[in-house]
């Protein structure tokens, strides 16, 4: 082999054939080249059997071709193609992994998502269950796609919250200011005098825990001695009305001869005075008891 | 000097020794340091992969320009001191081409390795795997062919140089730094080119 840098003389050498170094390099490189073609195949899914997916869209903006396609946070294709379409839609169309495709339905909906605030976008599609077990989406079918909230209305909406609230604040701030140190300043003067109240409702309980026990004991005696004469009059009262039954037993037929004699006397008494006004004695003394006018007339 | 255009191709190829890829992987490894520290350091909002895509991609781009200058450097006298007519330089311009997509993917695999190593986290072989799969098959297939392309150009203006001006030392020195300006000067238009008129535009149909 000749010496690296100098010019070769093939007139006086034998037949050229490369270098032993030159053809290890050469064979790197080929090497070199088909690891680099491996590996952008491999991570294009070139190899593995995958489905092509579309949707439409009004605006291509946050879109890339080879941006991720993920079903539930795990990447399972990557977007291929984005067409402006004569009616000013865009087409986007994707390209899915096969082990994939019976995850996705005709209810799936892809959607623009990022990774947190500064994170890739990428295309995330919603699985549908009701896919699962049905035949699956066939290529080129097409998914609605709903856009996301677009960032700038979102920060045009934070802006236009920012100055109520920020004088929200500061109102909220001034009153607490004001409001805050007098606040505590009653709240210390109320629990003194709570405090202060609590040690006079305790001397006051507890002296008229002693008023109460000593009044308790009273009404205890007097319940006792009420009970006492409650018993000693309960046995008057039952030795009276003893004696009134035993009373009434004797009184009872002199009773009855009584009543029987005052009816014998009233009826004797009624005849008598029956036989008095048919007498001629009442009609007189009636005569005699009469007006002199009414008599002339 | 043999005519024969295998033989011609061969002893081009020859020259492809431990030397030269050296020098294309030191290249590849210093430039790709220098472009992560360059990214990390003011930057330092940035994630280890950002940095990572960023300098391989990057460094994709500028590939086709550093390998054809190096190439430039390293075979620019000997096309030189070969006087042939434009009709007969087709071999040269082959082997530079070839050489030139030979050192770019050296290049390549040097600042990937590189940019693994350097902010590596444990798993040296995914993340070369990644970054790998990270190259967009279009870019990559237009760098080689940049790559070739400027290696031919690289080769004709040497030759194209070779047919011009006085023979001897002084008359070689000349032509050898009329040729580095030259080469240099049209790859960076080349490059230029490139990225205002065909990049965006494949970048437009996106």
């Amino acid at each position: 082999m000749s010496a690296p840098g100098a010019t070769p003389e093939p007139s006086t050498g034998p037949p050229r054939r490369p270098g032993f170094q030159s053809l290890v390099f050469l064979a790197g490189a080929v090497g070199l080249l088909g690891v680099f073609v491996l590996g952008i195949a491999r991570a294009g899914n070139w190899l593995a059997p995958s489905v092509r997916l579309q949707f439409r869209t009004l605006d291509a903006a946050g879109l890339q071709t080879g941006m991720a396609v993920k079903i539930s946070g795990f990447a399972v294709g990557q977007v291929r193609r984005i067409v402006l379409q004569p009616d000013a839609q865009v087409l986007v169309e994707l390209e899915l992994r096969d082990p994939y495709r019976s995850m996705v339905g005709r209810r799936s909906r892809a959607e623009l998502a990022q990774l947190g605030l500064l994170g890739d976008s990428y295309i995330a599609i919603t699985p549908d269950p009701a896919a699962i077990g049905q035949p699956p989406i066939g290529d080129g079918e097409t998914l609605v796609f709903t856009s996301r909230p677009d960032i700038d209305d979102l920060i045009a909406e934070v802006a236009s919250s920012r100055i109520p609230l920020q004088r929200a604040l500061s109102s909220g701030l001034t009153l607490a200011e004001s409001r805050l140190p007098r606040s505590l300043d009653e709240i210390d003067r109320t629990l003194v005098a709570s405090r202060r109240l609590a040690t006079r409702l305790e001397a006051e309980t507890r002296r008229s825990s002693s008023e109460l026990n000593r009044t308790l004991g009273a009404t205890r005696a007097l319940a006792e001695r009420l009970e006492d004469r409650a018993d000693g009059t309960a046995a008057d009262l039952s030795a009276l009305i003893r004696r009134l039954e035993s009373t009434e037993t004797q009184t009872r037929p002199l009773l009855l001869q009584t009543l029987r004699e005052l009816s014998t006397m009233a009826s004797a008494t009624n005849r008598l005075v029956k036989t008095l006004n048919e007498s001629w004695v009442i009609e007189l003394i009636e005569r005699t008891g009469e007006p002199r006018g009414e008599r002339g007339r | 000097m043999s005519d024969e255009p295998i033989p011609r191709l061969i002893r081009r190829f020859e020259r492809l020794d431990g030397r030269l890829v050296a020098t294309v992987v030191g290249t590849g490894v210093v430039v790709c340091l220098g472009f992560i520290e360059l990214l990390r350091s003011p930057l330092q909002q940035l994630s280890r992969l950002t940095i990572e895509l960023l300098a391989v991609r990057a460094l994709l781009f500028l590939a086709p320009l550093l390998v054809s200058l190096l190439l430039l450097l390293r075979d620019g006298p000997l096309l030189l001191a070969d006087r042939r007519p434009p009709g007969s330089w087709g071999p040269e311009l082959l082997a530079s081409g070839l050489l030139s997509v030979v050192l770019l993917l050296y290049f390549m695999a040097a600042v990937i390795i590189t940019a693994s190593l350097t902010l590596n986290q444990g798993d040296l072989v995914g993340e070369v795997g990644f970054l790998i799969g990270q190259l967009e098959p279009a870019r990559f297939a237009a760098a080689l062919a940049r790559a070739g392309a400027y290696g031919g150009i690289c080769a004709a203006i040497c030759l194209h140089q070779a047919r011009r001006g006085s023979s001897g030392a002084v008359g070689m020195a000349a032509r050898m730094a009329r040729s580095l300006r030259l080469g240099i000067g049209v790859m960076v238009c080349l490059d230029l080119l490139w990225t205002l008129a065909v990049d965006p535009l494949r970048m437009g149909g996106n």
